[in-house]
């Protein structure tokens, strides 16, 4: 297989006559070869940019060091002294003595030509105000006092302050002064509470106060001194001795100058404009032109006008109170400047207190007298008024509990007396008015022919009936009234008249008592159903009574001809349903107040009251066919007859009757203590062995027997407490009783026993062991 | 100036003179010049890639002396 190929003129001529562009002959220099050589190029570049800047590198550093080896050129510090002065100190000496002297010249010079300037600087001007013209003084003008003279000096400032504001003079006291001024004012508002509860403030002249302008102030700046500058005011130049003057002068106008100002700036402008838009949104200072809205003050005036007669009442009494004017209703119509009124009358309120507070001699005197008066007045007014006086006769008077006496301040009060006044008044004035319509009507179904008379007589008697019951109603009120006023000493109900008043006084001694809450609310609900349980019965046997009828009726019926079957069932049917609807109805009407009383009680087989949750074990052990076992069953037993035990118990014995016995026993021997035991081993005596002591009842012999040991038992203490350290060689003991110590004594109740030798010197035993 | 082989394994093996910026349809019409067939006739491949006639040597990055295969429609 071969290769066809054409030269590159065929190639050429074939492109040609295909319309194509001749084949390009030689190197292709193609796009990657451009940039293979730009690549080359910049490379060069760049490589000979650095060589170049290296070679500047190196020629600028060998200039340095050129520049370098120059300034160190030259002798060094050793080489010069050794070269030239070594050889010379003459030399050297002269040379530093030169300059020296050059020196010091030179300072004289300068110092000479200081002093002299300062010289000129004193001699040019005598010093004076002109000096100080331009100089800040630190206080107000209004501070410096007339013929006073104060020593100013400069203010203390950082350097800041001094070139922000420049030098100032104050006066150190004048300035402590001050200081101590404002910390006592510091303190003053510190203890002063921020919102009074006035508002006062709100009416001070000028503009409104900003909210919580008690912090407005900025801390550590002293404001309202602004001080003056010297020279700035116009004045006359002075020599130093009418200084003081000018000042003063100076001050003065200063002071009037000041107000001036003072009042340009509270003044307030009365032109306003007066076509002024409504806008959405104000400023702060145009919000505040804007009226304000009173509410409080007309729910005020409200509460006011209420209580205007009260207050009115008040006025009356009240001397040194001070209180508001009583507003008069008819005037607070028309006021429509509220703010104004406001103002007046605190200007009214103010001066009113100074008249109260500038209260001459004469002044007291004459109040005095009206209080006086008006006490006896008051008097007068209670006398007639009632109310309660207290005094020495009225509270003795008051204590005799006897009812004869009638108690002459046992007034009824006001309300009470006019409750009872009121309706006898009315009897009297209008005596026909309630009872008059009534009566006729009564009277409209009788004979009319005699009205007059009727009438007339009937009036009679109605009055005579409201005068009885007028009387009850006076006599009950009295009734109350003693009551009330005997309530220290109270009558005692009488027994003789009747259960009830004997009841009363048993309650009242604490006898009887009455049940708690709880016990009045269970009776009153046991009545309750004892009268639903009546009235039930009531409403059965009517209910019986209406059935028996009805059937009655219904047999009449039948007896009729014309009452067909078909009738009578119907009519039957009817009744039916109408009766058991009535009786429906009924039995719910009768349940509306039902409230049963439910108290379940559980008791045992042994009669014995069971809580709940033994009466719940009782019903589990029958459902369940078994009971508790033996222990638990004996251990109930146990505890039964220990509650048994225990109710039975007396309150004052033990359950031996130990107390008892020993009161026999006292009695027995005459004596008003009893020997336990004696000695160590509690040896019982003798005589006391036959005595059986503990039981029940003591069994002691009576008779001549129970005096010989009584004659015994005194002898063996005699003897025991002659000599109470040594063990008594009379053992004495009381059987039964455990006794630890060497002797015991049981001192029982006193007994009266007959007064023998042998008690009396037992009784001063006693005391003595007591002791 | 590049020189490209066109081979069609049935015989024809053509070594064609030719651009770098001619088209694939320059080609095809030198190719047919100097083997005698339609211009048109003929499908120039690389593998599967058909070259098409609007786009030049270069592009297709057709350098001196590479194979190309020749198929007829």
């Amino acid at each position: 297989m071969s290769e066809v190929s054409a030269s590159i003129e065929e190639t050429n001529r074939i492109r040609l006559s295909l319309g194509l562009k001749p084949l390009k002959l030689g190197v292709e220099s193609s796009s990657a070869q451009i940039a293979e050589d730009n690549l080359k190029r910049q490379r060069e570049e760049e490589s000979k940019k650095a060589r170049d800047e290296a070679i500047k590198k190196k020629i600028a550093k060998s200039k340095n060091k050129r520049e370098l080896t120059r300034v160190i050129a030259g002798k060094g510090l050793g080489e010069a002294s050794d070269e030239e002065d070594t050889d010379d100190v003459y030399k050297w000496t002269m040379k530093s003595r030169n300059k020296e002297k050059e020196r010091q010249i030179a300072e004289a010079a300068r110092r000479e030509k200081e002093l002299q300037e300062m010289d000129e600087s004193y001699q040019a001007a005598d010093y004076d105000e002109d000096q100080l013209s331009g100089l800040r003084v630190g206080h107000d003008m209004s501070d410096f006092a007339e013929g006073e003279e104060r020593i100013l000096t400069l203010k203390d400032s950082t350097i800041l302050e001094n070139e922000e504001e420049g030098d100032e003079l104050i006066n150190i006291q004048m300035s402590e002064k001050q200081r101590l001024d404002k910390n006592l004012e510091n303190l003053k508002k510190k203890n002063k509470p921020v919102y009074s509860g006035f508002d006062d403030d709100e009416f001070v002249l000028g503009k409104k106060k900003n909210i919580l302008s008690q912090y407005d102030e900025v801390l550590g700046v002293e404001s309202g001194n602004e001080g003056f500058v010297i020279g700035k005011m116009k004045r006359p130049q002075a020599g130093r001795a009418d200084g003081s003057t000018s000042a003063q002068r100076q001050g003065g106008l200063s002071a009037k100058e000041v107000m001036n100002q003072k009042l340009k700036e509270s003044a307030i402008a009365l032109t306003y404009n007066k076509t002024q838009q409504a806008h959405d949104y104000y400023t702060k200072d145009e919000a505040e032109i804007t009226f304000k809205k009173s509410k409080k003050k007309k729910k005020s005036r409200a509460r006011k006008s209420g209580n205007w007669e009260e207050e009115q009442d008040q006025d009356d009494n009240a001397m040194e109170v001070e209180k508001p004017e009583p507003v008069d209703i008819s005037e607070l119509n028309f006021v429509d400047d509220e703010d104004l009124q406001e103002s007046l009358a605190r200007a009214r309120r103010v001066a009113t207190k100074k008249n109260i507070k500038k209260l001459t001699p004469e002044q007291i005197a004459k109040n005095r007298k009206f209080t006086e008066n008006k006490a006896m007045e008051m008097d007068e007014d209670t006398s007639q008024r009632g109310g309660l006086v207290i005094s020495d006769v009225s509270e003795f008077v008051a204590n005799l509990s006897s009812s004869a006496v009638q108690i002459p301040s046992a007034r009824p009060t006001p309300t009470e007396k006019a409750a009872s006044e009121t309706p006898t008044e009315d009897d009297k004035a209008t005596p026909n008015a309630a009872p008059e319509p009534m009566k006729e009507d009564s009277d409209m179904e009788d004979n009319k022919e005699d009205e007059a008379m009727e009438s007339s007589r009937s009036r009679t008697r109605a009055e005579s009936e409201d005068v009885e019951e007028q009387d009850v109603a006076m006599e009950a009120t009295n009734g109350e009234d003693q009551s009330k006023t005997e309530s220290v000493l109270v009558d005692e109900p009488l027994v003789s008249r009747g259960l009830g008043s004997t009841l009363a006084l048993l309650k009242r001694q604490g006898v009887y008592e009455t049940g708690s809450e709880e016990q009045a609310e269970r009776a009153k609900s046991l009545t309750e159903k004892a009268k639903w349980l009546a009235d039930a019965r009531l409403r059965e046997s009517k209910l019986a009574r209406e059935m028996a009828r009805d059937k009655a009726r219904d047999k009449e019926k039948v007896r009729d001809k014309n009452y067909s079957i078909r009738d009578r069932e119907r009519d039957r049917e009817y009744e039916n349903q109408r009766r058991e609807q009535q009786l429906l109805d009924e039995r719910e009407a009768r349940m509306k107040n039902y409230k049963p009383v439910v108290n379940l009680e559980y008791i045992d087989d042994s009669g014995n009251r069971l809580s709940t949750k033994e009466a719940y074990r009782q019903l589990s052990h029958a459902f369940h066919g078994k009971t508790s076992g033996k222990m638990k069953t004996e251990k109930r037993m146990k505890k039964l007859d220990d509650e048994k035990r225990l109710m039975g118990m007396s309150s004052t014995d033990t359950p031996l009757n130990m107390v008892t016995a020993f009161q026999e026993r006292q009695k027995a021997s005459g004596s008003a203590h009893i020997v336990l035991a004696v000695g160590n081993r509690n040896a019982v005596p003798s005589s006391l062995t036959s005595t059986a002591f503990g039981g029940t009842t003591s069994t002691l012999a009576s008779g001549s027997g129970s005096s010989s040991t009584s004659a015994s038992t005194a002898k063996t203490h005699q003897s025991t407490f002659a000599a109470p350290n040594q063990p008594s060689q009379t053992p004495l003991s009381v059987s039964g009783v455990h006794a630890p110590n060497r002797e015991k004594v049981a001192f029982g109740l006193k007994r009266k026993a007959e007064p023998t030798p042998g008690t009396n010197t037992d009784e001063s035993a006693t005391k003595k062991s007591r002791s | 100036m590049i020189e490209v082989v066109c081979n069609d394994r049935l015989g024809k093996k053509v070594r064609v003179k030719c651009n770098g910026d001619d088209t694939i349809n320059d080609l095809k019409k030198l190719i047919a010049a100097q083997t005698g067939t339609n211009w048109e006739k003929i499908v120039l491949k690389k593998w599967y890639n058909v070259y098409k006639d609007h786009i030049t040597l270069d592009d297709y990055e057709i350098h001196d002396g590479m194979n190309i295969e020749l198929y007829y429609n």
